[in-house]
Order: structure tokens, then C-alpha cells, then sequence
């Protein structure tokens, strides 16, 4: 079905089939536009040209152009690295907002957003970079963009928030069965990780791709992630993109029964992103370590999170990678290391040269040598005098993917060992939008010109990368992690579990003395 | 100074015909008495767009495999279905139906009808015909745009409309699903049957502006004399845009 996306629509003189507008010169519309408004004062017009649109304008103009245009038609000249893309003022369209489905927000709700930003977007927060007033200052300019505010007279409806229904056992089952019948996992997928039939095609109101929120990913919520937030967005819809409001199919017990499901997909009830640590710690285990990425192994072992981003330093650049995070767990034996890796990316991509799709694939990053100094290896991908190792995993042909390990000194510079030196073995699984890993390698091998030796008790440099092959990923295209630290923990001295019982035995031994003494006395 | 005198009395001049142009869109309706009709087919005129089949990807148990494209439906002598015809500079006729009720069904994942026509202060009334979840998402600027979730437990949600606008309809969940709403505050509005045909009746007799719409063609406009009691034939040709 040709259908034409709204930007086209919008494009000045077409807005409308049919209206006489079409007619007008654009300075006629302005004027008899303005005249109109002079006759009827609107409520949530600002009056043009008035000394406080152009205190809003000046501001404007000096922190918001270069994402959302001088027009405020949302293609200033950083518009094209950004996804989502800054937002089209022209419309009236805007994401979030306290009001009902279809009207246009308040005006605090255009403050909120200024003020907090969008979470997961390139909108920053600008609640320390400008001072209040300034902030309140751009709200009616913003407005003089879209003819919308103009031409509403009455104020915006809001959502009306019912009493709030405490999390639990009962509320969470209704909502995961709400979650089901509203057929929410269409685009949100089974397990809330954007990964449902619907999400590969969805596009916003400009016709841009747009991908559903990953539901356990709550700190890139746009909105936020208070439950009042959820409720709203629930209620009222994301204007703009395909998030329909679902005010006329839930009241408000389901709609706080499907909060709490949603909220208990999180990996933590504050939905708060997760604290980063930067030594990513092995645990020693006497036992083997399971191949498996499912194996209840895994769940005992801490884990540590890593952020990623695009790779936007060198040739081809990735502005807008799909992994934003990966969580690690690793474990060591006498024998091997093992790391454990997940990820989320939203399809299981094959290499598919006619649809321009590439394989998937993660990689952890280690220098060849141990640092004995503080100089290490340029993280990315390593630098002509000091060389890095890749243990790389890709979807591959078989069911287990595919694992190579490189050397790399630099990002161009990038060459798989030969067959004879491939120790590193792993086992992949694709599942609802997550995919897991297990690498495991000899902590010593004999290739000791290109395989890293390990040593427990050593902070060495990590770093991961991942690719996302149905989102143009491969090669320098990427998301990458900066160095963190990896330490094998050493196991314990056995002296360190004597001391104390000697310690013990001595004190009770002195104390039994000294009572023994005192009763002899008396 | 004299230079800024002018200036400012032609942008007063600019100004007031703005005005009144926006004042001559109110509709006035009324009885009508010795109206004339217009009727007409429309027709393409050389080679056809192409048009994608939908790719019916999903829930294939309700929507069926496969489904025409209603982007571009041509019957013989390439006469075009779903083309919308409206005289847009009509300021008193017949009266605006507002009592009626439009209806827009989704039905085994297809819009129908593909094009339908909602008077200005009327009443749409979007059905689900269907055992799943579909949502309706209009792309207005001129009415307040509409985005609902429609599962199951929700077979009918109502919607109106407040200005005349060529609104492009769209079900985000399948994506092949789409349609357009034609609001309309004059009753001088109608949509090409499977032959081509349309007609608009008892309007006033006088000179008009028609403008002919069709999603993947070219827009025309035509003048139509319309004389008491008498049909005026036109032929429209549209064009690959």
C-alpha cells in the first residue's frame, strides 16, 4: 500500500486536500492567519511577536536549533545522527504528555520534557544547563511553531489518574493476561524486549523507522518510569509514533494491573539503570563451568553491566547502534575462563546480502600482554605497537554460532589467528530478543605470541563490542564499550582460613586460664 | 514614505482577501430548489503506477494470505475506484447531514470501505470486525489526530471531526492496513464506484471549482457549470503522479 508519510503531507500548500488554503500564497496565510487570531484571542495561542515568544526565540536559538531546525521542523544539521530523531514542531505531535489521546499537551508537560529530557534520546536534560525561567521562557515559542495551538481554543484534557493499585502476585497475573489480550507483545514481544512480529516494520507519523520501548529496559523510558508516567502513557498514547492510547480498553484497575507487569519485567523495581562497576570480577570455581548460556549455573554468578555506544570515532561510523548495554558474568577454574554474555537486539539476524542484513555478533576485547604500566592498547581495536586479542562470536551457520578469535592493531588492522590456534570455544542462543553467550578459553595456551596468558590477581584490560546485522552492523559499524578492568580473583591462601581458628583457640584458651586462676584464688 | 504607504496598503489589501477567503469556507446549508447534479467518470490517463501487493506477514489465520492493493483499483476502460470528488468553493446548499453515521469496519484486516466520508460535526463510527487487536492511527493536522488501541473487547469506538481535511488512516500492527477518511464540512463530497462513476446532486446551479483526489494519481481541479435542473457530464483523467 503507497501511502504517503505525513512529512509529505505536511509539506507547506499540501497540508489538506480540498481546502482553500491551497490557494493562498503563503504570506497571505501567515497574515490573514494572524488576523484571525487577533479577532479571536485562543487560549493556547501565544500571542505572536510579543516580547516574550522573542525572549523564547533568542534562547531557542541558541540551544535548540542545531537538533530541531531554526523552522522547528526537527532537521537541524545533527538531525540525521540522531534516532530517534529530534521531534518536528510543526505538528503539534508530541510524545509525552499528561493529556488525553489526540489533544496537545500542556504546557508543563513541554516543560517537564525540557526539564528531564527524553531518556534513551539524544533530548538532554536541561534542568542544570538553563536556569527555570529560561526553561518556561521556550515553551511558548515552541508552540508558535504548529498552527494546532493557535487555532485550540479550549485547554488540553488531562488524563485523569485513579487510585493506585498495590503490586503482587494477583495484580501482576491480571496484567501479564491484560498484556496478552491487548496484544501488547505484538510490538513489545513475549518477554517486553521489543522484539514482537510487528516491531521490524513500525514507523513514526514522518515515516521513519521507529522501534517499540524494551520494557525491561525502563531507564530509557522517554517519559520516565514512575508508575504515574506509565499510567499516562498507557492512557494517552505516544504521539506521533504507533503507541496507541488504550483509554477506551482499560479502566483504571487494569490499566495499574498492567503497570505492575510491566514493572515486574524490570531487573530492578526502582527501574533505575543499573549501577556501573568497572573491575568486571571472575569468581574461582572448582568445578567444570557449563557451556550452556541456560544452564542454572549462571544465575548464582554476579553480574556486571557495561554501556555501549555507536563507534563514531573512526570510518564507517555507527550513530545509532542497537546495543546500548551487556551484561557479563565470568568464572574461572584451574583450566579455562568462561565469560557469559547477554544482550538484547530485537531479531536474529542471518547475513542477507539482497536485504542488506548482516550476522550478529558480540566480541570480547583483552590485550595481548598483560600492562605492566599504565599504557594499554588504544581500546579500539588496538593500536600499531600494542596489540589486542578479540574472542568473537557470530550467529555464524550453526546452531551454536560461530567462534573466532583475532589480533587486531587497530580498527582496519584486524586478522583471525589460523585454524591451529583457535581455542576459544562457544555456545549462542536467540530467545525473545535476548541473546546468550558462553566463551570459554584456556587460561594459558602456546601460542603466547597472540593469545593473552592469564593470571589470576592481574587487573586486565576488557572491553566488548557487539553487532546488530539487521540494523546495518558489521565491521567498524558497531557499538562499543570503553576498557573496564577484568580480575580473576585469587583463590584464598588455606592460612587464611587457620588463622582465625588459632585465633579463637588462643583467646578461649586464656580464657579459661584466667577464670580457672580467679576460682583457685577465691 | 510614500513606497511604505503602498507597501502597507497592499498587504492590508493581501491581508483582507485572506480574511475573507477563510470566511467564505463557512458552509451554509439549506433547502434547495431547482438544483442541478453533476456526474461524471473518472478515469486514468496513460500508463498505471505500479502498486505493491500487501505482504500479508502476519496473523495470516484472520487476515487471510493474501489481499488486492486498494492503493490503485482500476476497472475496465481504466476507469479508477476509491478517486474522491468535492467542489470546494461552495458556500451555501444542500444541508450538511450530520445526523447519519459514517462507518469504517475492519474486517479480516482491511479497511472498508478504503476511502470513506465523514461529514464535520458527523459521526465515524470505526468498527472491529476481527478476532484480534488492530489500532486506529490517523495522521490529521487539521482534526486532532486519533491513535487507539481496538483489541477484541472494543468493536466500536466513535470519532468526530472538526475541519475539512484529507486524513491518511493507518492499523500500525498490519502495516498493509490502510484507508482514508474524508472529512467534509459541505455535502458536495463523493467517492468513484468500481466503474468510475460518481455523481453530486441537487447543487445549486452557478459556476464551481472540482477538485478531483486519489491517493496514487495526479490532483485535478476542474470548473463545472452547473444549470437548474439539468445534469452537467465531466469526464475526469487523471495522471501517474
Amino acid at each position: 500500500m503507497a501511502i504517503n508519510p505525513l512529512k509529505i503531507e505536511m509539506a507547506p500548500g499540501r497540508i489538506s486536500a480540498g481546502l482553500p488554503i491551497l490557494v493562498l500564497s503563503g504570506t497571505v496565510l501567515a497574515l490573514s492567519f494572524s488576523i484571525t487570531m487577533a479577532e479571536e484571542p485562543a487560549a493556547q495561542a501565544p500571542a505572536a511577536g510579543s516580547p516574550e515568544i522573542e525572549a523564547g526565540k533568542k534562547i531557542y536559538q541558541k540551544w535548540c536549533i542545531n537538533c530541531h531546525g531554526e523552522e522547528g521542523d526537527g532537521a537541524g544539521p545533527a538531525a540525521d545522527f540522531l534516532r530517534p530523531r529530534p521531534r518536528d514542531f510543526r505538528t503539534g505531535l508530541f510524545k509525552i504528555r499528561s493529556t488525553v489521546n489526540g489533544q496537545l499537551p500542556s504546557d508543563q508537560d513541554l516543560f517537564n520534557v525540557i526539564t528531564k529530557g527524553m531518556p534513551g534520546t539524544g533530548m538532554p536534560r536541561w534542568e542544570h544547563a538553563l536556569k527555570e525561567p529560561d526553561r518556561r521562557q521556550l515553551v511558548p515559542y515552541i508552540k508558535t511553531f504548529s498552527r494546532r495551538f493557535a487555532r485550540t481554543k479550549d485547554a488540553p484534557k488531562p488524563v485523569v489518574i485513579g487510585k493506585q493499585i498495590a503490586s503482587g502476585a494477583d495484580s501482576i497475573a491480571k496484567g501479564k493476561q491484560l498484556f496478552h489480550d491487548m496484544e501488547c507483545f505484538k510490538c513489545h514481544g513475549d518477554e517486553g524486549r521489543a522484539d514482537g512480529p510487528s516491531a521490524p516494520e513500525l514507523t513514526d507519523d514522518w515515516n521513519y523507522p521507529i522501534r517499540p520501548a524494551n520494557l525491561t529496559k525502563p531507564w530509557n523510558f522517554r517519559g520516565g518510569h514512575a508508575p504515574n508516567d506509565l499510567y499516562l502513557r498507557l492512557q494517552s498514547g505516544i504521539s506521533g509514533t504507533p503507541m496507541p492510547s488504550f483509554a477506551d480498553s482499560l479502566d483504571n484497575d487494569k490499566t495499574w494491573h498492567l503497570i505492575n507487569y510491566i514493572m515486574s519485567l524490570w531487573p530492578d523495581p526502582s527501574g533505575d539503570v543499573p549501577s556501573l562497576k568497572v573491575v568486571l570480577r571472575a569468581r574461582r570455581v572448582e568445578s567444570e563451568i557449563p557451556a550452556k548460556p541456560g544452564d542454572p549455573f549462571w544465575l548464582a554468578q554476579e553480574a556486571f553491566d557495561f554501556p555501549l555506544v555507536g563507534q563514531v570515532i573512526k570510518e564507517p561510523r555507527m550513530f545509532t547502534p542497537t546495543g546500548n548495554q551487556i551484561e557479563v558474568k565470568a568464572v574461572y577454574n584451574d583450566r579455562e575462563v568462561a565469560f557469559h554474555l547477554t544482550w538484547d537486539d530485537p531479531t536474529n539476524s542471518r547475513p542477507d546480502s539482497s536485504k542488506g542484513i548482516f550476522e550478529d555478533a558480540v566480541a570480547v576485547q583483552l590485550p595481548v600482554q598483560i600492562p605492566t604500566g599504565t599504557k594499554r592498547p588504544f581500546f579500539l581495536m588496538g593500536d600499531p605497537e600494542l596489540a589486542v586479542q578479540l574472542l568473537r562470536w557470530s550467529v555464524g551457520e550453526s546452531a551454536d554460532g560461530t567462534v573466532t578469535e583475532m589480533n587486531g592493531n587497530g580498527i582496519a588492522r584486524l586478522v583471525a589467528q589460523p585454524s591451529t590456534s583457535q581455542e576459544t570455544r562457544g555456545v549462542g542462543e536467540f530467545k525473545n530478543g535476548r541473546y546468550r553467550v558462553v566463551l570459554k578459553r584456556p587460561l594459558r595456551t602456546g601460542n603466547t605470541a597472540q593469545d593473552i596468558q592469564l593470571e589470576p590477581g592481574k587487573f586486565i584490560p576488557i572491553a566488548f563490542f557487539a553487532w546488530d546485522g539487521s540494523n546495518g552492523e558489521t565491521g567498524a559499524k558497531m557499538a562499543i564499550s570503553h576498557w573496564y578492568y577484568f580480575l580473576m580473583e585469587p583463590p584464598l591462601a588455606k592460612t587464611v582460613f587457620i588463622y582465625p581458628v588459632i585465633g579463637v583457640a588462643v583467646a578461649a584458651g586464656l580464657q579459661w586460664w584466667m577464670i580457672r586462676r580467679l576460682r583457685q584464688r577465691s | 514614505m510614500k513606497m511604505t504607504v503602498c507597501v502597507k496598503t497592499a498587504l492590508i489589501l493581501v491581508a483582507l482577501s485572506g480574511t475573507s477567503a477563510r470566511l467564505s469556507w463557512a458552509y451554509e446549508g439549506g433547502a434547495v430548489t431547482d438544483g442541478g447534479s453533476i456526474s461524471g467518470t473518472v478515469k486514468l490517463n496513460g500508463a498505471a503506477p505500479e502498486v505493491k501487493a500487501p505482504d500479508i506477514n502476519k496473523d495470516q489465520e484472520v487476515c487471510g494470505k493474501t489481499k488486492p492493493s486498494d492503493a490503485l483499483v482500476m476497472g475496465a476502460d481504466k476507469s479508477i475506484k476509491f478517486a474522491v470528488v468535492r467542489l470546494t468553493n461552495i458556500a451555501k446548499g444542500k444541508k450538511l447531514e450530520t445526523a447519519a453515521k459514517s462507518v469504517l469496519d475492519q474486517n479480516k484486516c482491511h479497511f472498508d470501505p478504503h476511502v470513506v466520508v465523514v461529514t464535520v460535526g458527523g459521526t465515524l463510527q470505526i468498527k472491529n470486525s476481527d478476532p484480534i487487536t488492530h489500532n486506529v492511527h490517523t495522521f490529521s493536522i487539521e482534526n486532532d489526530p486519533v491513535n487507539k488501541a481496538q483489541p477484541k473487547s472494543l468493536p466500536l469506538i466513535e470519532a468526530k471531526f472538526t475541519a475539512n481535511e484529507t486524513i491518511k488512516t493507518q492499523c500500525d500492527i498490519h502495516k498493509w492496513m490502510g484507508a482514508w477518511i474524508m472529512a467534509t464540512d459541505n455535502p458536495y463530497v463523493a467517492v468513484t464506484d468500481e466503474h468510475g462513476k460518481f455523481s453530486l446532486t441537487d447543487v445549486p446551479p452557478g459556476t464551481y471549482k472540482m477538485e478531483i483526489w486519489h491517493e496514487t494519481l495526479s490532483r485535478e481541479t476542474k470548473e463545472v457549470v452547473v444549470k437548474a435542473r439539468a445534469d452537467t457530464a465531466v469526464a475526469v483523467e487523471l495522471k501517474k503522479k
